[in-house]
């Protein structure tokens, strides 16, 4: 199995009123392509802030991040975002769908970016996978909790992404949603 | 390893950009609407005065001819030679006029005015005509004694057509009420209303003698073949040397438009000012919006959407609708336009038509794109810093929309179109300068104004305040207010309004001022030599006192230090006024110094004992400096055809706001006593009565004597600044409204956090007489607190005004400016609270369901 991510000596620290606070030090950890991992700890331990530099949203204060077999600490905030584009799939605790768009254009955004076209479909049948093909042209404000993150999981699918995170992605839903 | 750098180079997308920009937008139209509608109002008055100055200056083009009313107008300040007559009347068919100053006596009612009398002989006007009711009086009174009166004296004495006028010692039927003469307009005939009588019955009225001011004005009409340019440049060096002046329709063309492009810069500068204020309003709603959107944008970060790609979907929006606002700005203002020529019909000479000026509309949009995309770029460049790390928690470096160093960029872009549109406007830098120095200054008070308080607030109030009064303060300095927009906005439209009424306050003042105490307030002039006794005594009956008793010669100036007026305009590095060779000098004697008059270089000379004396003048010092002289410089002056040779021997500085004469330049006795010349007079009159008494004797005994009085002055120029004011308050409803568009713009964006804190107070039990009361208190400190730093600014601009530029004392009147803080204060509680009604009458559960 190759690779998919590599962390070596990973640290991060924040400048918090005046104090350095080390939020993470010397991380060094490999995810296999396939694999399914857990982070887990107590409140504040820094799961987010790792979960972060991982996905590219943030540059290390040391160590590297190695994405798929690119360096991420050697790029500008754009080019992680194209490196997120090709590569990375997100889930949030929050959703994180943009309410001025509709269900099936906030699938269709990631694969936009890519500049594909004939996308409709696509976006279409993952939202048919999640049971909301129906709903595909209501806003997230429309939408229940559940049926928002249904739909925020079909859009961390669109784009084919070799990686997938989930920051708490059933933290906000009741037992029979999640 | 390598990198597949190919991955990093996806293109921008437009097309993509636009669609996201569409979409991103359709949750949000209403409010993107609301930021633009603070500059639709600036737009409108933009495009309202471009088009207007633009319609006018074709209407001048079109109607120039019937603003002078002849291809030719030859002026004299005095009679013309034989010789010269010959070369006037040589130049073809001709009308005359001699027009001066003189008294009329209403003889039904007894008044009596100063006016301009028109004695008129030929067709004139050859292009338009004298408007009158009726009609036909323009053309019966040129055969027998009979008058025009101009229509405002006509009300003012309540005369009717047919009473009998005296002018001097003939008396005149009224033929009919003057509406309208060439170039006349209702200033001019407020300053000085005419009256037109025929030209063979000016000898008999005894008014014009020796040394009486009379303009002299030969009008001509010619052939479509002859080339009135032409013949202008070829008689022009042969009318210079006798003094005269003339005018062409192309000359006329240019000085109106001229003289009209300055008062649509003004108009232009104070709906740019309307503008200016809207734009803070766009910049400040851009602010909240793109607060709002940080998630958003986080989100299409992590998604992988470049940080210019966000940056232009919100600039697409941002574009866009400032282009619908302009457009909107646009029609209202061609709309608006139509209004202007009621406006300034006093000041208009000629009839306006209200055409689209497609020239106007196009500018004011492209103004309107500019500028609203300018200062929203404010807080725009700052959304390419926005962290895909919001998406998981608002970042530990949380968006920071004021430190971008690139908006300091755009701060300098703003100043730098402020700068260029002033210069545009003024073509000359010093002003503009000036100009864009004074915006910034105000907006720099109001803005400190705004943090000062919100300083103050936050550590002054006292916890031991009840909580109504903590809250409605405290929300003066929470997070994402109003304070500093409102401020801003609304103490800038309040500055302008109460700079206006103390301007106004000045100058009414410093004429009521310049004569209380005992202080001239009534000038005689034009008393001939022989009436002179005669006129003092008259006075002295009624019980005046002779305050002075002045003798008036007229002359010209020939040369300085040996140098004709023709060398000198030659020479290009002289820094002498060409205006100096061109004017009638009107010239005392008197061997003492007036109270208004002090020596400030040089020796007064008071008298020359011989002939052969050097004669030592005395000049103003604004004079010299328009005469580029230094003490011992000589001034050759032609005295009605003896020349007098002078010497400067010393510079007097003078007060000329004080109803008395003065004069730029002040022979010693001994000179002028034997040339022609004629006197005034100045005295104090108790009361109005008393003045109306003694003119009513005075103009039937000396029919010629004309009189100023201080009444007359203080109505006119009453009368003149209830014009401008208007005007000006037209203009600065502009900048109010806009002012009030942005509180309600204001008070919409800010509705969400306010709906979420009054429904969590409700929540807790607040009753909503108290919600009421924390946002009237909290809209009541924004209104007084702008009202108040409005009203200092615009009591320091006119005192600077008053102390600089019209050199009176400041006694501002705080009533007005008392009442303007009232209202202005009332109505910023009456916007808040009307635009936050649904969060203060709606139950908590309801406000959340319909509002969120």
């Amino acid at each position: 199995m190759a690779t998919i991510l590599n962390i070596r000596d990973l640290g991060k620290t924040y400048q918090s009123g005046g104090r350095q606070l080390t939020v993470l030090a010397d991380i060094n950890f490999s995810i296999e392509e396939g694999a399914a991992v857990s982070i887990v700890g107590p409140s504040g331990s820094g799961k987010t802030t790792l979960l972060g530099l991982c996905a590219g949203l943030d540059r290390a204060s040391t160590g590297s991040v190695e994405l798929n077999h690119i360096r991420l600490d050697s790029l500008s905030e754009d080019e992680r975002a194209q490196v997120r584009n090709r590569y990375v799939g997100f889930i949030f605790q929050n959703f994180q769908l943009l309410p001025t768009l509709t269900a099936l254009e906030n699938v269709m955004v990631p694969l936009e970016l890519r500049g594909e076209k004939n996308i409709k479909n696509q976006a279409l049948e993952l939202l048919d996978k999640v049971g909301l093909a129906h709903r595909h042209h209501h806003y997230p404000a429309q939408l229940s909790g559940g049926e928002q993150q249904r739909v925020s999981l079909a859009r961390a699918f669109s784009n084919r992404p070799k990686i997938l995170f989930a920051d708490e992605p059933t933290g906000n839903l009741d037992a029979e949603t999640s | 390893m390598d990198i597949d750098r190919t991955i990093f180079r996806t293109p921008l997308n437009l097309p993509w950009l636009f669609t996201m920009a569409w979409r991103d937008s359709r949750r949000n139209r209403s409010r993107l609407f609301l930021f633009v509608s603070s500059i639709i109002l600036g737009i409108a008055a933009l495009v309202a005065i471009y088009s207007f100055g633009y319609n006018l200056r074709d209407d001048i083009d079109n109607q120039a001819k019937t603003l002078l009313g002849a291809d030719l107008v030859i002026s004299s300040n005095q009679a013309v030679t034989p010789p010269v007559q010959k070369m006037l009347d040589s130049l073809g068919n001709h009308s005359q006029e001699r027009n001066f100053a003189s008294m009329i006596y209403f003889i039904k009612n007894q008044g009596t005015r100063l006016v301009q009398v028109r004695a008129l002989s030929g067709g004139f006007p050859y292009y338009g005509s004298l408007e009158t009711t009726p009609a036909q009086a323009n053309q019966t009174f040129r055969n027998s004694r009979q008058a025009l009166v101009d229509k405002t004296l006509m009300l003012q004495y309540n005369a009717r057509i047919g009473d009998s006028i005296r002018i001097g010692n003939l008396s005149f039927a009224i033929a009919g009420i003057l509406n309208k003469a060439p170039g006349q307009t209702g200033l001019t005939s407020t300053v000085a209303p005419a009256v037109y009588i025929p030209l063979k019955y000016l000898e008999t009225t005894g008014l014009v003698q020796k040394g009486s001011r009379v303009n002299y004005r030969f009008y001509y009409k010619f052939d479509d073949k002859v080339e009135v340019e032409q013949l202008a440049k070829n008689i022009e060096p042969r009318l210079d040397k006798e003094g005269l002046n003339h005018d062409t329709i192309t000359s006329t063309k240019e000085n109106t438009g001229r003289s009209f492009s300055d008062l649509t810069r003004f108009l232009t500068l104070v709906a740019f000012i309307a503008l200016l204020l809207g734009c803070i309003g766009v910049a400040s709603a851009i602010h909240i919006y793109m607060r709002e959107k940080v998630i958003s944008i986080a989100v299409l970060r992590c998604l992988g959407i470049k940080a210019k790609q966000v940056f232009l979907i919100y600039l697409i929006q941002i574009v866009s609708i400032g282009l619908l606002g302009s457009i909107i700005g646009a029609i209202l203002g061609t709309l608006v336009q139509r209004a202007l020529p009621a406006v300034l019909q006093d000041f208009l000479p000629i009839q306006i038509t209200m055409a689209t000026s497609w020239a106007a509309v196009g500018q004011g949009i492209a103004l309107g794109v500019i500028i609203s995309l300018l200062f929203a770029l404010l807080p725009l460049v700052s959304v390419r810093n926005i962290s895909p790390l919001n998406t998981l928690r608002l970042s530990l470096e949380e968006v920071n929309f004021r430190r971008d160093p690139l908006q300091w960029l755009v701060y300098a872009l703003i100043i730098l179109f402020i700068l260029s549109f002033s210069l545009l406007q003024m073509e000359n830098w010093r002003q503009a300068v000036y100009f864009t120095g004074s915006v910034l200054l105000g907006f720099a008070v109001l803005t400190g104004a705004a943090y000062g308080l919100m300083w103050l607030v936050r550590r002054l109030i006292p916890g031991s305040w009840s909580y109504l009064w903590r809250q409605g303060f405290a929300n003066l300095y929470r997070p994402n207010n109003q304070t500093l927009i409102l401020l801003v906005s609304i103490g800038l439209g309040t500055a302008f309004i109460s700079t206006l009424y103390f301007v106004q306050g000045i100058l009414i003042n410093q004429v009521s001022l310049s004569a209380s105490g005992n202080q001239p307030n009534m000038v005689l002039f034009d008393i001939q030599t022989n009436q002179k006794e005669q006129v003092a005594q008259l006075a002295q009956e009624y019980k005046l006192p002779l305050l002075q008793q002045v003798p008036i010669v007229t002359m010209r100036l020939e040369e300085i230090n040996g140098r004709t007026g023709v060398e000198i305009k030659k020479d290009s590095t002289a820094k002498i006024r060409p205006w100096v060779f061109n004017r009638e000098y009107r010239v005392t004697y008197r061997d003492t110094l007036v109270s208004s008059e002090k020596i400030t270089a040089g020796k007064w000379h008071g008298t020359v004992k011989s002939p052969s004396d050097t004669i030592y003048i005395s000049v103003a010092e604004n004079y010299a400096d328009n005469l580029n002289a230094k003490i011992g410089d000589t001034l050759l002056f032609n005295v009605q055809g003896a020349l007098v040779p002078t010497i400067i021997g010393s510079f007097r500085k003078v007060d000329w706001n004080r109803v008395q004469t003065n004069f730029l330049v002040v022979f010693p006795k001994g000179v002028l006593e034997e040339a022609p010349q004629f006197h005034v007079l100045i005295t104090r009159v108790p009361s109005n009565q008393a003045s109306a008494l003694f003119q009513q004797t005075l103009v039937q005994s000396f029919p010629n004597v004309s009189v100023i009085d201080l009444a007359l002055i203080l109505s006119t120029l009453d009368e003149i600044l209830s014009k401008i004011s208007f005007v000006i308050k037209f203009m600065a409803a502009f900048c109010i409204s806009t002012g009030l568009v942005v509180l309600i713009a204001s008070v919409l964006i800010s509705k969400f956090q306010r709906i979420q804190e009054s429904v969590l107070l409700r929540t807790l039990g607040a009753s909503r007489r108290q919600i009421l009361a924390i946002t009237a208190l909290e809209y009541f400190f924004l209104g007084a607190l702008a009202a108040a730093t409005g009203i200092m600014l615009s009591l320091i601009a006119s005192w600077a005004l008053a102390r600089f530029s019209f050199e009176a004392p400041f006694n501002p009147q705080l009533g007005p400016a008392l009442i303007i803080f009232v209202l202005v204060s009332l109505l910023t509680v009456a916007i808040g609270l009307l635009n936050s009604r649904s969060v203060l009458i709606k139950s908590p559960l309801e406000v959340l369901r319909t509002e969120v």
